[in-house]
């Protein structure tokens, strides 16, 4: 029997010597690698659309752009959030599409995975995208996409209770003063002050910032979350929990509530309640850009999201073509009209008066830094926001926040080679 | 008769079906070289990709990826163990039939051959699709997960675009020297195994001491009483943490708010102080896990028979003697290995932990919050950091750790005997 076991090791471990790879030369690696710039028009391109209405939305388009090339355009209908993880795994085996599409903080993910390819894009073609939402899609130094939606958050406002959008800071505070009825539950301003993404424009308006921004990307190393102009800001943010202008309990959802009851003069909020919000209250109903603090204008987050190229699509050069014509001015002024939404554009404009101050506020907000190191903010920001709104000494709060970045930040950076 | 040599038979049989051949059984045999042959000619080319991508986890980026080639590789792995058995097999059985044609014990005609032949291999028939569908359910994935242990594999060296690489022991060494690391490393082993000592061992003493108070002669409505106290259990776990996550909220909850602030006058931070936060989980365990241990006890209370405690009584024992000398050792005699997996359950418990607050409150100078458990921080690395290697090596340890105190105490009980052994 040990003989036995002999023979069996001796056999097993030979079968494992002589099992030599796979056999292929340079030339068929050069291929496969797909590096070549090869322009024949491909037969069909296919696209990775994020639900029904954008799926019938690009339908129409799409079957323009097979009108003008004899392109087919497959779409298939895929969520956003899935995307990333399906196209790691069907880009490889050739089942992955030429174009997806992903908002503007995932970029450096995918590009990490090698799933985003660079795009090279002459200056001509880069006419009329809005330069914000283009950064937003450019991950240290390459431009991975081009943008199709962008939203920020504004002001929207209950013309009943305050007749004029503020021009400033001291504006709001007046009106928060004046309409804030603690007996009747009616605010005269409000947001969601805990939440990271809500606050940010009153707590970085003086200065400050998450990451600091370089030539090529952001120095994950520099962190001022915690510098003075922010404490002081945060300062102020207690003081409306105090005043009573804010309450801890309010999140988006109830605020979202009070609003269409009525209840609340203003409040930070995006795009996308705008039609339930006119439904509701109809004439009253108006939006309005940040006011400025301190004389300066305060930037909220930019988000976009963008059409990416597959690093594994076959046909690079007619996705970048037909990428270009998806974005293109014609098209996106389609978009903002049938879908009501802001494009990544500048030299398109919505038809929507309500839509009008967010298409301003997004060419002045500042994109969410697209790294990957932007996930490990979140979480320390929204526990500072926490901790101020439970009277803890702001400083000692961002003094935290800041620490718990870097060590979140460092400990990713450990691995990184 | 000719004899027939067995060990010529045997090395024969290193081309499978020839030794049969040489033991004339000729249907046997060709079928042993069909597969042998059919085996080669299928899987020839995917082992030899499988082998050589688990030996180099590719060598091209982005034209090869390295998770695809370390399953095949797998495959091959668990491929080749199934042939190897029945290789060996087949040896044997060439060198068993010449050596029963020697003896005499051979059957002679075909259809008796059939029919010990089926006798024989029916169960292991019926138990083949069971074992063949583990297999690859359960043991590809874990041989997986072990596997990426001892790669590099994280959010910066991420498949499709780079390669991964074995680093042998790497992650685990640098689990226990890089600062970070290790501070975290041990702050949640310690927490994970003080949690699972304490709240299990509460949990079941808790039982006990219910089952053997409601189990007494003079307590009335038996029935009721255990309803009351299992109701705990009937109601799903996962609605009942989140309804005590609210409950013990600081500021909001009714603990705070209704009973500690009016009767004691104090209000501690169960969601924000790491220190009350662990005695809120363990607290929720315990009155979580009790009804299933409790229903155990008093069930094996009943099967304790009453001729023993009257033996005892006629020896003037007290009730304490009576409890450490028969109660006690009977309930543990026969629940000991369902005691076992309630450690083994806690040691794991994800649900509680992720549901009641995520780990938290954070604490500064590590990456896990502090009530983290070993699991729960794995999911962390996993789903919010990307860190599969160390990840999967944290899931190692897991494994061992509970595989070493699982199999240290079913040695140790002897309820897990086979008949026959003890």
């Amino acid at each position: 029997m040990k003989q036995l076991m002999k023979m069996c090791s001796i056999i097993l471990v030979t079968i494992l010597l002589v099992s030599c790879g796979p056999d292929r030369t340079q030339e068929d690696i050069d291929k496969a690698l797909n590096d070549d710039e090869k322009t024949a028009k491909p037969k069909s391109l296919t696209m990775w659309v994020d639900g029904d209405r954008q799926m019938a939305f690009y339908k129409k388009v799409t079957e323009k752009y097979t009108k003008k090339t004899g392109i087919k355009v497959i779409l298939k209908n895929t969520a956003q959030d899935d995307q990333v993880d399906n196209l790691s795994l069907d880009g490889p085996s050739g089942k992955g599409p030429d174009l997806f599409f992903q908002p503007h903080d995932r970029a450096g993910d995918a590009y990490l995975q090698g799933l985003a390819a660079e795009i090279d894009f002459t200056d001509k073609e880069l006419k009329g995208y809005s330069k914000e939402a283009l950064d937003a899609l450019n991950y240290d130094g390459k431009q991975l996409a081009l943008p199709a939606i962008v939203e920020s958050t504004a002001v929207v406002y209950n013309k009943k209770l305050v007749k004029t959008p503020p021009k400033s800071m001291d504006d709001v505070e007046r009106i928060a003063a004046e309409v804030t009825d603690k007996d009747k539950k009616q605010y005269g301003f409000m947001f969601d002050a805990k939440n990271f993404y809500f606050n940010y424009p009153f707590l970085f308006s003086q200065g400050g910032y998450i990451f600091k921004e370089q030539k090529d990307g952001f120095d994950t190393t520099k962190v001022a979350v915690n510098d003075p102009s922010v404490v002081k800001n945060g300062e102020r943010l207690q003081s409306w929990y105090d005043k009573g202008y804010i309450t801890k309990s309010a999140n988006q959802d109830v605020i979202v509530g009070l609003f269409k009851e009525g209840k609340v003069g203003m409040f930070i909020t995006g795009p996308w309640q705008t039609n339930e919000f006119k439904e509701v209250l109809g004439d009253d109903f108006g939006t309005a850009t940040f006011p400025t603090d301190n004389g300066k204008e305060m930037k909220p987050f930019l988000g976009v999201r963008g059409w990416f190229i597959s690093e594994y699509s076959k046909e690079k050069y007619w996705a970048k073509d037909l990428l270009l014509y998806l974005t293109n001015k014609e098209n996106m002024q389609q978009y903002t009209d049938d879908m009501q939404e802001i494009t990544g554009r500048t030299d398109v404009s919505s038809k929507n008066k309500l839509l009008k101050p967010y298409e301003k506020q997004a060419r002045s907000a500042i994109p969410m830094p697209n790294i990957p190191e932007m996930s490990q903010v979140w979480d320390p920001m929204g526990n500072a926001a926490t901790f101020i709104s439970n009277g803890k000494d702001p400083k000692a709060a961002l003094d935290e926040a800041k620490n718990g970045i870097d060590e979140q930040v460092e400990i990713m950076n450990a691995s990184k080679k | 008769m000719k004899k027939r040599n067995p060990k010529l038979a045997a090395m024969l049989s290193i081309i499978p079906g020839i030794g049969q051949f040489y033991n004339k059984r000729y249907i046997k045999g060709s079928i042993f070289i069909i597969f042998f042959i059919s085996f080669i000619s299928v899987f020839y080319q995917f082992m030899n990709i499988g082998f050589w991508g688990l030996f180099t986890l590719g060598t091209v980026p982005k034209l090869d990826d390295s998770r695809v080639l370390l399953a095949q590789g797998i495959i091959s792995l668990l491929l080749i163990a199934f042939a190897l058995t029945l290789y060996v097999v087949n040896i044997i059985d060439a060198y068993r039939n010449a050596d029963q044609y020697n003896k005499g014990h051979e059957i002679k005609d075909n259809k008796g051959r059939m029919v010990a032949t089926w006798d024989k291999t029916f169960p292991y028939l019926l138990i083949s699709p069971g074992i063949f569908l583990l297999i690859f359910v359960v043991v590809f994935p874990l041989l997986f997960m072990c596997f990426l242990a001892f790669t590099n594999y994280n959010l910066y060296n991420a498949p499709p675009r780079h390669l991964l690489e074995w680093v042998g022991f790497e992650n685990f060494k640098s689990l226990v020297t890089v600062p970070i690391w290790k501070t975290t490393f041990f702050n949640v082993l310690t927490w994970t195994i003080v949690w699972t000592l304490v709240a299990t061992t509460l949990q079941i003493a808790l039982a006990l001491l219910l089952a053997i108070i409601v189990n007494h002669p003079l307590i009335k409505f038996k029935k009721l009483i255990r309803t009351i106290l299992i109701l705990p259990w009937a109601v799903p776990s996962f609605v009942t943490i989140l309804i005590f996550a609210a409950i013990f909220n600081d500021d909001f909850g009714s603990i705070n708010n209704d009973i500690l602030q009016p009767l004691l006058g104090i209000a501690p931070a169960w969601l924000n102080d790491p220190f009350w936060a662990k005695v809120a989980l363990i607290l929720i365990q315990v009155w979580l896990g009790f009804p299933f241990v409790f229903a155990l006890f008093t069930g094996v209370l009943q099967s304790i028979s009453s001729d023993w405690y009257e033996a005892a009584d006629m020896d003037g024992a007290s009730s304490w003697q009576k409890f450490r000398n028969i109660t006690f050792p009977h309930i543990l005699f026969a629940t000991a290995p369902l005691l076992i997996m309630q450690y083994a359950g806690n040691f794991n418990n994800f649900n509680l932990i992720y549901l009641f607050n995520k780990g938290g409150p954070p604490v500064s100078g590590q990456n896990a919050g502090s009530t983290d458990i070993l699991i729960s921080w794995v999911y962390r690395l996993t789903f919010d950091m990307q860190n599969y290697n160390m990840a999967a090596t944290i899931s190692l340890i897991i494994g061992l750790f509970i595989a070493i105190i699982a199999f240290i105490q079913f040695k140790k009980t002897s309820t897990f005997k086979d008949e026959g052994d003890i």
